[in-house]
């Protein structure tokens, strides 16, 4: 008997924890706890989750906080995809919480064969930027849009991953434009060189040929130091991104800070 | 009358002092400091720097015998001016320089008698070959070029040269430098160190040719250098036979200039492969060169030279008569060359995306 109480006990409490800080999360896909949108702009984002929701029969989903009670905004999104009820057990959620400015892309089962730890960080390296200029019906609506794709690529069994990377648009011109960077630096160094071989005529610098083989005496001969001269640049924080992911079985998840 | 010594610092220009704290050179504007000993040995060195100085001995070609000149005879071109030489059997019908018909003038007079002639190895036929072979080889040149382009004159001639001998002294200074790079969690670091690094030697240098025909373009006869000296013999008239020779109208004072600029980049070039230190750059700051026992001499140099025509356009061509070594510009086909960079952007521009998509970058 004490024995089923004891589980009873832990399951109220576990419960109450998930419950903190999502309590309010019942109206799936997208709950704005924080009011950080607009009553159009929520039936918006809304509308085109559920879209997203009902093509892949995968849970994608926004919530905003101003704060959670776990010790880290992983914690807090886990309990919301994995406890809480709220979301099915195959979903991607995307949460942010305004006092410390931190967020995370969280994701379960299927959701988590779409977005391995490359993809949840990338997306939310990609609309930290909106984050950070407070654009947040943008910010969700290309989570939307995201998840869509992850979620189809994911569906074809080719998920975008470290060995399969999301390809922007203007990724692709960048590096193209690089490319025929690269090509057009080199054909014009080899049609220099061919002016230079089809222009042979010119006068010679030296009298290298001329000079007596073995006739070089050195009489003297040093190399003095003089001084140094140091230039030190910052280095680009490789960390400055600040996200990390975690995973752990059929679930994972990524945070940072915007 | 006092004098005022000022040290400038090598970082930034500033005028450096003595700094008796620290006893060392110190710059007060970029807070550099030096080490004094290196200052005055770079200072005693370059108040021992010489000006360069070049002490030739001019005495070159020699008067010419009584009767030697008898079978020579002097073409002038009309039109150019060039003065070639021959023997009476030689019947040159136009200028080898402009293409003009020559005119025979008269007995050779007023010139020096060479020291030496390399005798010619190749025939007019090897210059023919050769020149049809080189011709044909050059893709990016115009078709028309290649099938047009007709051969109007040949000639073999010897180019009068002036070679010179000299001991050379030379004293460079190199500025050189070494640089490191490290990190640590915060900044990336580069440190370039100075030094002053002096070469001090001699050399020989034997039979630096200098063109001594003012029609003979420079360009075009250093172009076919190497000549090989020690197969020169004495001079002989006899080998002038059948073959046109160019008479020097460029003194050897006038060519004495060319020689010298030539031993001084030698000079520089060898002392630097002497620094066997693996330096990032080494850049020639100063020196002096000094030519002892320089020498001239007077020689005749076998060249062919063949001029063609294409579009009206003359183009020259130079064969070592010696080496059979063979230069002369010839056009290039715009078309083909716009193609070929066209095609080397597009497949390499296609293989650099491939790379930089396998590996990632940008």
């Amino acid at each position: 008997m004490k024995r089923v109480i004891s589980i009873a006990l832990a399951a109220l409490i576990l419960a109450a924890l998930c419950m903190t800080a999502v309590s309010a999360f019942d109206n799936p896909p997208m709950y704005d706890e924080a009011e950080l949108l607009t009553e159009s702009d929520n039936r918006e984002v809304q509308a085109k989750l559920q879209e997203v929701t009902d093509k892949h029969g995968v849970d994608v989903a926004v919530l905003t906080v101003d704060n959670y009670e776990e010790s880290t905004i992983d914690e807090a999104a886990e309990n919301v995809c994995k406890y809480s009820g709220a979301l099915a057990e195959d979903c991607v959620l995307f949460m942010i919480s305004m006092d410390n400015r931190k967020w995370c892309i969280a994701a379960n089962n299927k959701g988590h064969d779409a977005f391995t730890a490359y993809g949840r960080e990338f997306v939310g390296e990609e609309l930290k930027p909106l984050l950070s200029d407070s654009d947040y019906k943008e910010a969700f609506l290309g989570f939307a849009d995201y998840a869509d794709q992850f979620l189809t690529e994911a569906e074809k069994g080719t998920p975008y991953d470290t060995n399969h990377k999301y390809t922007k648009l203007s990724d692709v011109l960048k590096r193209g434009g690089i490319s025929l960077g690269i090509g057009l630096l080199i054909a014009i160094i080899a049609a220099l060189a061919l002016k230079s071989k089809y222009k042979p005529v010119r006068f010679k610098a030296e009298a290298n040929d001329y000079l007596v083989q073995g006739s070089l005496e050195l009489r003297q001969s040093y190399d003095h130091f003089l001084y140094t001269h140091t230039t030190r640049t910052r280095r680009k924080d490789d960390n400055d991104s600040g996200s990390s992911s975690h995973d752990s079985g059929s679930f994972g998840s990524s945070s940072g800070s915007f | 009358m006092a004098e005022i010594l000022e040290y400038k610092c090598p970082c930034c220009g500033g005028a450096i002092n003595f700094d008796a704290t620290a006893q060392k050179m110190k710059c007060p504007y970029c807070d550099s400091e030096f080490d004094p000993q290196a200052f005055i040995k770079k200072d005693e060195r370059l108040s021992e720097d010489a000006p360069d100085e070049f002490n030739w001995d001019k005495n070159a070609g020699s008067e010419w015998a009584e009767g030697e000149t008898d079978n020579m005879s002097v073409f002038i071109c009309k039109s150019c001016g060039g003065e070639i030489v021959g023997d009476q059997n030689t019947a040159a019908t136009e200028c080898p320089y402009c293409g003009n018909p020559v005119v025979f003038s008269g007995r050779l007079s007023g010139m020096l008698k060479p020291d030496y002639v390399i005798p010619f190895k190749h025939t007019k036929d090897n210059a023919k070959e050769t020149l049809k072979k080189y011709v044909s080889s050059k893709k990016f040149s115009p078709s028309a070029f290649k099938s047009e382009n007709r051969l109007e004159e040949i000639k073999g001639i010897y180019v009068p040269f002036w070679l010179f001998d000299s001991d050379t002294d030379a004293a460079i200074s190199y500025e050189a430098t070494t640089v490191h790079t490290w990190s640590d969690s915060n900044y990336d670091y580069t440190e370039t160190s100075f030094f002053d690094v002096f070469r001090e030697g001699s050399m020989r240098f034997e039979n630096i040719p200098v063109d001594g025909s003012s029609q003979m373009p420079d360009d075009l006869m250093e172009s076919i250098e190497p000549f090989n000296f020690s197969e020169a013999v004495d001079f002989q008239t006899a080998y002038l036979a059948g073959y046109l020779a160019d008479k020097y109208d460029v003194g050897v004072d006038e060519s004495i200039e060319r020689a010298n600029t030539r031993v001084k980049s030698s000079a520089e070039d060898v002392l630097r492969s002497t620094i066997d230190f693996p330096y990032a750059t080494v850049t020639a700051r100063g020196g002096s060169i000094r030519v002892n026992n320089g020498k001239a001499k007077y020689a005749l140099y076998p060249v062919w030279i063949l001029t063609t025509k294409y579009k009206d356009e003359n183009y020259t061509f130079a064969m070592n008569g010696q080496t059979g070594k063979f230069v002369g510009n010839v056009p290039i086909d715009g078309k083909k060359v716009a193609a070929l960079m066209a095609g080397l952007t597009v497949g390499l521009g296609v293989i650099a995306y491939i790379i930089i998509n396998l590996l990632g970058l940008f």
